[in-house]
């Protein structure tokens, strides 16, 4: 934002001169003191907003804006992503200068986070601007931040996977404005699927989130689309990977704002060399995504806001062999489309709110080892409505209920060997072809959840409290409740739970800056879909369930924090395979999986301190599962005991400077302790050691990006950049990989460096 | 790009680079190994007598060894990628036939209990056959350092197809036989040249047989695919392995030996038809400078 209000300085200085005064102003927030960045605030001397030059402008990093404006008496309307809505009434007859403070809001129109006024970030809770995103080592992709956030694990290379506090990818939901979506990124993970252009704010809660969030017993991550009258007139980029363009208009009193992005990684490759003999191993994939965004005002109070978001990704490749029996065909093909209205009324003591969501998703994943096939395909409706009503009851006392509903009819079809798709836990050998006892099954699948919440915050003299709770009601369906035997009808399986979550919040203020919070909660999340096969799951499973505790603390100075948490998960029920030699006819799958999350966190984060913007991290961890009460405690896939990573953003005149240093420890994987030769196959196949019972040697990198801006005509702007990732060269070791009779071990490796550079031109 | 690593690296980001000091491949014999162990027939039902014997290659040539042969008799859980199960490994799982270079032993009788399709009383999961429709009996052959498993094909019943469907495969399902490989016909080999490989089989090799589709839940006719590996003591072969699909009328392959220093050699062939019949053939040659 720091750009816009610059731009808005410069205008205003020439504006002064002939008459007219200029309004500066810093947003903060009330509880946390800490500055309001991409706030939008508009000035109306008659009650509707004048959508003109001058009288519309965004707040920087820091919180600040200006407004240049005739004198005069305005009505000031600041709306910030997670804030109440403030209004203001301003009296100019030169240039002025106002603070305003702005309260957390339970629900705010494009914004997902609903987190009392009265209580602050939970402990690990992390929210960064897409604006400082965008100059973070990523690609210049907003949401690929999520990926160098505090609380979140080093991903592999090319992983589109989020591993938040030792959960599970699946455990962690991600919502746009509430609404969850497929996939927080493209197939590869080299963009985020929900675009970058409109994206505007990005928050992460690593566990123990409120009671108006279920379905998710890790994480939450909330990606809030921007305010379309925030996004620029238009702006298009392109770069090694894809190209993207934006704009918006304004139609009456409608803004409507839109992108759309295309892949060419494929063709830019094909440009310089044949992609087989680059990188034969590589897989290529293409993407596209757009998004549509609009807001109207209804009236003073009332707005309305709608947005579609669209998203595909294909892959398909061969990878030739030396024999034929481990050639490799790989063809993926993902869909997937939401859409949502909501209708938000402020009053003066709260709000309404009201959203309507409705989304189409389509997958298809085919794989052949040699003679050796597998497939899923999935098509799913989705769709579901939430409302939230927020009250003040007394200066110390907001009530918040909410209705949250999600619906979920997936076809569903699946061929091949049960142990592909891998699933966590299983004792898998990279690089191994899946098994060749192969099955196939085709059946559908309903969840529905209709869950009610309410929290009450409270603030009892020095110490604040959130005491809420939320009820859920499950319908779980599968088409069978056994395999099909020729044209014999099934017997469904249908099934009716109710559980209850309480979560509560404490927080308490010390010495100074200084304040201390716990947070706790009881979380569900209904069995996937795609695990709910008479062949290759069990249609009779329900919900998992799990436990969060968190603590911490923060000290605040000027524009350093320093956050301290402590954390630990207690998870069961959770789905696991069942490992019995001959396991009982539909369940493949059982639900007596059990873990523990235990850890640590020490956080400094620097706020626009001389133009710098980071945080320094430093993770402490032990994920563990038990498959099932019978089976030893073992090591999470994803476990990873210590991470440290540093990322800054520096702006300094037309230069912004992001880097991004990362040490992890490495994942536990399954070590090979000898091999046999297996003579149906021709191949050897790996003696197997201790599940998860090695790891792979620690992980570090460090990235940087450069962009430039400049001017180019009038108010069209542009900027170049660069970016390098993994500046030392080190060959980082990503898997462990075996010679053909495993009598050799070596590590899969990422590529020593990697540079992408690009333009940006905007308006 | 060799193909263990590519297919280690399909499952993991562009990013990904191979270590190139691992050997990917199996095609030149630099340490005694066993290329395959043969089952006389290739298909029988439980409690029949077959016939086992076991193909050794090492640098020097063919190695006449007498294994350990045993039975395992523990099933493979169906959420292991292995052909068979870890239990295997364990003495206390096997049912000893004999130590000699090739015995005769009698397929264990629960053969379609334990590996097949017939699950136990108590509603128990079926096992899942492999692509060709096919269950199999491991047996484990231990030659001093060495240990390979063969898998016999067992004939079972169809136990998770409709009535009608399970009767007509039970009447017109042909047991597997082991394919024959046409003797290898080389010119004189002189040291460090390219040479052109061609193994053939006869028109018959690839045999027609009936496969029940899981998916369609009917019965389905094909032919096998087949897919024949090259060995070799010395120099350079241009694959591992050859294949033939289902849809390819072809009865041969080919490929290019780059021959090694002057002096003897050995190349071996080994065919696999796709329900899980071999046959092997073995060649010494003398390569002039």
């Amino acid at each position: 934002m720091r750009w816009l209000a610059l731009a808005i300085l410069l205008v205003s200085s020439v504006a002064s001169a002939q008459g007219k005064a200029t309004l500066r102003g810093t947003l903060i927030e009330r509880a946390s003191r800490a500055p309001v960045a991409g706030a939008v605030i508009e000035a109306s001397n008659h009650g509707v907003a004048q959508d003109s030059a001058g009288e519309l402008a965004a707040s920087a990093d820091d919180g600040t804006f200006a407004i240049v404006l005739a004198p005069g008496s305005y009505t000031l309307v600041v709306t910030a992503p997670g804030r109440v809505t403030h209004r203001a009434a301003v009296t100019l007859a030169g240039d002025t200068s106002v603070t305003i403070e702005l309260d957390v809001a339970a629900v705010a129109p494009g914004e997902t986070i609903e987190v009392s006024e009265l209580a602050p970030s939970a402990p690990g809770e992390t929210r960064v601007s897409a604006k400082l995103a965008r100059t973070l080592p990523g690609g210049g992709d907003a949401a690929k931040v999520v990926q160098s956030l505090p609380a979140v694990a080093r991903p592999a290379a090319g992983s589109s996977e989020i591993v938040v506090w030792g959960a599970a990818p699946r455990d962690t939901r991600v919502f746009v404005d509430g609404v969850p979506v497929l996939a927080l990124y493209h197939v590869g993970g080299y963009r985020a699927a929900v675009g970058n252009d409109l994206v505007g704010d990005i928050r992460l809660t690593p566990a123990a989130f409120g009671p108006d969030r279920g379905r998710a017993i890790g994480g939450v991550i909330d990606l809030a689309l921007a305010d379309p009258r925030a996004a620029p007139d238009w702006r298009a980029q392109v770069d090694v990977l894809d190209a993207s363009v934006a704009g918006k208009t304004q139609l009456g009193t409608l803004t409507v704002a839109g992108a759309a992005r295309q892949s060419w990684l494929d063709r830019a490759i094909d440009v310089v060399a044949d992609r087989r003999t680059l990188a034969p191993n590589a897989p290529i994939p293409t993407w596209s995504d757009a998004q549509l965004v609009a807001r109207a005002p209804l009236g003073d109070d009332l707005v309305l806001t709608g947005w579609v978001l669209g998203a595909s990704d294909t892959l398909d490749r061969t990878l030739a062999s030396d024999d034929p029996a481990t050639q490799v065909d790989e063809r993926i093909d993902h869909r997937t489309v939401r859409a949502q209205v909501t209708l938000r009324r402020d009053t003066p003591r709260g709000f309404n709110s009201a959203t309507l969501w409705l989304g189409r998703d389509r997958t298809r994943d085919a794989l052949q080892v040699g003679l050796i096939p597998a497939s899923q395909a999935a098509d799913t409706w989705v769709g579901g409505a939430r409302g939230v009503q927020q009250h003040r009851l007394a200066p110390a006392a907001t009530l918040t209920i909410g209705i949250d509903l999600d619906g979920e009819r997936a076809a569903l079809q699946r061929a091949g060997s049960l142990t592909i798709p891998v699933r966590e836990g299983d004792r898998y050998i990279f690089g191994q072809p899946p098994g060749d006892d192969v099955a196939a099954d085709r059946w559908r699948a309903t969840t529905i959840d209709a869950a009610g919440h309410a929290a009450l915050d409270l603030r009892l003299g020095a110490l604040t409290a959130t005491l809420g709770g939320r009820l859920d009601g499950w319908m779980l369906g599968a088409s069978r409740l056994t395999p099909r035997v020729g044209v014999t009808p099934g017997l469904a399986e249908q099934q009716i739970r109710f559980t209850g979550d309480p979560r509560g919040t404490v927080q308490l203020p010390l010495a100074g800056d200084l304040m201390v919070r716990i947070d706790a909660g009881g979380y569900h999340q209904a069995r996937a879909a795609t695990d709910t096969s008479a062949v290759f799951g069990s249609p009779a499973l329900g919900v998992e369930h799990a436990w969060h505790v968190t603590a911490g603390g923060r000290w605040r100075h000027a524009a350093l924090a320093i956050e301290a948490a402590v954390y630990a998960r207690w998870l069961d029920q959770l789905v696991a395979r069942d490992l019995a030699v001959t396991p009982p006819l539909a369940r493949a799958l059982t639900q007596g999986g059990t873990g523990r999350v235990l850890g640590a966190q020490l956080t400094a984060r620097l706020i626009d301190a001389h133009g710098v913007t980071g945080w320094l991290s430093y993770m402490l961890s032990r994920s563990t599962r038990k498959d099932a009460q019978s089976q030893p405690e073992r090591l999470f896939d994803h476990d990873q005991t210590h991470s440290l990573i540093a990322v800054a953003s520096w702006q300094h005149g037309a230069w912004t400077l992001g880097g991004r240093v990362r040490l992890a420890s490495g994942e536990p994987r399954t070590a090979v302790e000898g091999a046999f030769f297996d003579s149906r196959s021709g191949r050897y196949q790996p003696i197997r050691g201790a599940n998860n019972g090695t790891r792979l040697p620690a992980f570090f990198a460090a990235d940087l990006r450069a962009e430039r801006g400049f001017a180019i005509r009038g108010p069209v702007r542009g900027a170049a950049y660069v970016e390098v990732q993994n500046l030392t060269g080190r060959a980082n070791p990503e898997e462990l990989i075996y010679s053909a009779d495993f009598a050799q071990r070596g590590y899969l490796t990422g590529l020593p460096l990697l540079a992408i550079g690009g333009v940006r031109i905007e308006r | 790009m060799t193909a263990r690593c590519a297919l280690t690296a399909s499952c993991l980001g562009w990013l990904a680079a191979c270590d190139p000091s691992l050997d990917q491949r199996l095609a030149i014999i630099d340490q005694p190994r066993v290329i395959a162990v043969i089952a006389e027939p290739a298909e029988a039902r439980p409690g029949t007598e077959v016939h086992y014997s076991a193909v050794i290659a090492a640098p020097d040539g063919p190695v006449a060894a007498a294994p350990r042969w045993a039975f395992c008799l523990a099933p493979k859980p169906p959420t292991e990628d292995n052909a068979v199960s870890d239990a295997c490994l364990d003495d206390a799982n096997l049912a000893i036939v004999g130590d000699a270079p090739s015995i005769t032993g009698a397929l264990p009788a629960d053969g379609c209990l334990q590996f097949g399709p017939e699950a136990p009383p108590g509603n128990f999961r079926p096992r899942d056959a492999d692509p060709s429709g096919g269950y199999y009996q491991p047996i484990r052959a231990d030659i001093d350092a060495l240990l390979a498993f063969g898998l016999t094909r067992i004939t079972c019943k169809l136990a998770t197809a409709p009535g009608p469907v399970a009767h007509d495969y039970d009447v017109q399902y042909a047991a597997n036989r082991n394919p024959t490989l046409d003797p290898l016909v080389l010119p004189a080999l002189t040291a460090d040249r390219d040479v052109a490989l061609t193994a053939s089989w006869p028109a018959g090799a690839a045999e027609p047989y009936l496969f029940y589709d899981p998916e369609s839940q009917t019965l389905i006719a094909r032919r096998e695919a087949m897919r024949l590996s090259w060995f070799a003591t010395g120099g350079t072969l241009a694959v591992d392995a050859s294949a033939v699909s289902e849809a390819d009328p072809a009865t041969s392959v080919s490929t290019t030996w780059h021959t090694p220093a002057a002096g003897p050699a050995h190349l071996w062939l080994v065919l696999r038809d796709s329900r899980g019949g071999i046959a092997t053939h073995d060649l010494a040659v003398d390569i002039a400078p």
